[in-house]
């Protein structure tokens, strides 16, 4: 009786042990990282989060309380609700853009052969490969009032003053969907890469037409790879700061741009700070909205 | 009546430099079942996704029901195709997969829902119509797929091996339903199976490929006891494939000569026999006794398989193969001298000798 106990009681401690040990480990191979995204984003973040209450004072920068005035003015304030929703229209026009494009650029990859596919892909992924600065100026080279597009027009007689094809809204929807195609092509690919073997010709053998195959079998399966890459692409073009400060030429504001107005020009730092957790919120938003959209309902 | 409902003629496949089908000719009546058998790469997948339209043979006609089909798609053949993994649509239910061939054909929807059960009931599923497939049985999938194409009323269901993927218990009783469902409907099918005890269990003919090429074409039993080549005979039965001289015996039955250590007779009634000619015999059922002649073979292994075992024997460069029980096999250890013994009727000669 008594050396059943003890042998239970033994079995119990080096359970303990090996609970505690497993613990510290992970502790350790966890707190690099961690104090990295404490000093680095919580912290700052926190930070903000009290600027964002502050009130902004034209001599001190801002005066110490604690108000939602700036939260409020962003929402009612028409001049900023705009600007909300343009960034907003921003990210639907270049989420659409690169699914439209990169939809048939994925199906050509899955069906490609090995060595077809890897050159399709590296082609896909060559705009993350050039400087983002580097990149937004070579689309102005082409496009601006001075560029190449409207120098051959110009010189072919079509228009006598440059066209607008730079500084509007549409060309930083180009310029975004340029950066953001990989991931939305990527997104696809592997959800494409994974539909079951022989589902289309089970879908021809059937007597189903192209677009009843795609319609009916094709999307609704890669759909899950849809909602990855728009979140993605819808996320990436909304806080995107460069391509649309470079290639709106001052005349697209979206909510990334206005807190670096806020920030350097106006110096008013509480209401940048405020921006910035609208701009998270919206992430957030996409985010939660994504995972009720896009739940896998066979899943 | 007798409109043979699939003629394929002379059919040629090439994928780039390989000759993957050279000449096929096959011809089915309605309700026929064939079985094509064969090694891997010999052809029979290729040969059904031509019928089925998925690869394009270079020459040749398949008629369908009296009509070429060749120059068709796949969606305007009528057939009904049953897939190695299935196949079935993930994200929709059984009853949903089964509707699928029927809402192509623009069915009215009460024809679609009646057809839908009709299928389901017939394949025992009936109460699993709102599942989807991820949440059924490899067996229970295996029944949606073969539902899903024979709702749509097919010309010809094509079978690429389609119990492959389940374990044998299941595969046996599908092999038994499928089959039954087949004769009920009378619907003309065409099977492919590397697995000759699948071809004999549920096909009525059985066409052996190699290389591209129909070796022999018959019966089950036809195919099991007259293999008209080496090759066949190799591939279909238990093992043993002899080559000897015949030596007449008198009353039409023939001493084989030339094998060491096997005492085997043949009952023929061929007229044609050429004596001292070398032939090539199958033997089945032989069994072993033991000896101590010099004239022997040499026992070299065994194989365990539960209710038998092989035992195989050699001796100058023939192996031959028993099956006995366990019991009599321990006699047998490796190293023992044996003679090799069957009833005459076990023996056959193998039609074609050169191959």
């Amino acid at each position: 009786m008594t050396v059943v106990t003890s042998e239970m009681n033994v079995g119990e401690r080096l359970d303990q042990i090996a609970a505690s040990r497993r613990r510290k480990l992970r502790f350790l191979q966890l707190t690099p990282i961690a104090l990295l995204y404490f000093a680095g984003l919580i912290l700052p973040y926190l930070l903000l989060l009290r600027m964002s209450f502050n009130k902004y004072d034209a001599m001190l920068i801002f005066k110490e309380t604690f108000s939602w005035a700036n939260y409020s003015k962003l929402l009612t304030d028409e001049f900023y609700l705009k600007i909300v929703a343009e960034t907003i229209g921003l990210g639907l026009a270049v989420t659409l853009a690169t699914l439209i494009l990169g939809y048939p650029v994925a199906w050509v990859i899955v069906r490609s052969k090995p060595r077809t596919k890897s050159l399709i892909l590296a082609a896909v992924l060559s705009p993350l490969l050039i400087n983002l600065v580097v990149r937004t100026y070579g689309w102005i080279t082409i496009l601006g009032d001075n560029g190449l597009l409207n120098n051959w027009i110009m010189a072919w007689g079509i228009s006598d003053t440059p066209l607008p094809f730079s500084d509007n809204f549409w060309t930083v929807v180009m310029g975004l969907a340029h950066v953001t195609l990989p991931f939305m092509v990527l997104s696809l690919v592997s959800v494409m890469e994974s539909l079951p073997a022989n589902i289309i010709e089970a879908s021809e053998n059937l007597g189903a037409s192209t677009w009843r195959i795609f319609k009916d079998i094709i999307w609704p399966l890669t759909w899950p790879g849809v909602g990855a890459g728009s979140i993605l692409v819808f996320s990436f073009s909304i806080s995107a700061f460069v391509t649309p400060a470079l290639l709106g030429g001052g005349r697209v504001s979206t909510i990334s741009t206005l807190i670096y107005e806020q920030f350097t020009f106006s110096v008013n730092w509480p209401l940048g700070s405020a921006l910035v957790f609208l701009l998270l919120a919206m992430n957030m938003v996409v985010i939660l909205l994504h995972s009720q959209l896009f739940k896998q309902d066979h899943g | 009546m007798t409109k043979s409902s699939l003629a394929i003629e002379n059919i040629h496949l090439w994928y780039d430099q390989f000759h993957a089908l050279r000449g096929i000719n096959l011809s089915l009546e309605q309700g026929q079942f064939l079985a094509l058998l064969g090694p891997s790469g010999c052809g029979k997948t290729s040969l059904l996704r031509s019928i089925a339209g998925f690869t394009h043979p270079q020459n040749g006609s398949i008629m369908i029901s009296g009509k070429n089909v060749v120059t068709l798609k796949p969606r305007e053949r009528n057939l009904g195709m049953v897939f190695q993994q299935y196949a079935l649509f993930p994200h929709m239910s059984a009853a949903e997969n089964v509707a699928f061939g029927l809402k192509c054909r623009k069915r009215s929807r009460s024809d679609i829902e009646e057809r839908v059960k009709n299928t389901l009931e017939m394949v025992g599923l009936a109460h699993l119509a709102d599942r989807m497939p991820r949440q059924l049985s490899g067996g229970q999938q295996q029944r949606v797929a073969l539902a899903r194409s024979l709702v749509i009323e097919p010309d010809v269901l094509l079978l690429d091996e389609p119990l492959g993927a389940l374990d044998k218990k299941l595969r046996i009783q599908m092999q038994t339903e499928l089959k039954a469902i087949q004769q009920r409907l009378n619907v003309t099918a065409i099977f492919v199976t590397h697995d000759q005890e699948e071809a004999m269990a549920m096909a009525d003919t059985i066409a052996i490929m190699r290389d591209g090429e129909i070796e022999q074409i018959g019966s089950p039993a036809e195919i099991f006891s007259a293999p008209e080549t080496v090759w066949a005979a190799n591939f279909v039965g238990s093992g043993n494939v002899l080559n000897g001289k015949l030596i007449a015996n008198g009353h039409g039955e023939f001493k084989i000569q030339g094998l060491q250590g096997c005492e085997f007779s043949l009952l023929s009634s061929c007229e044609n026999i050429c004596p001292d000619n070398p032939v090539f015999v199958s033997a089945e059922n032989v069994d072993f006794s033991l000896t101590s002649d010099d004239d022997a073979l040499i026992v070299e292994s065994h194989r365990y398989l539960g209710v038998f075992v092989e035992v195989w024997a050699e001796a100058a460069g023939t192996r031959i193969l028993s099956l006995m029980s366990p019991k009599k096999a321990s006699r047998l250890v490796p190293g023992t001298r044996v003679r090799a013994t069957a009833k005459p009727s076990e023996l056959r000669l193998i039609g074609r000798t050169i191959n």
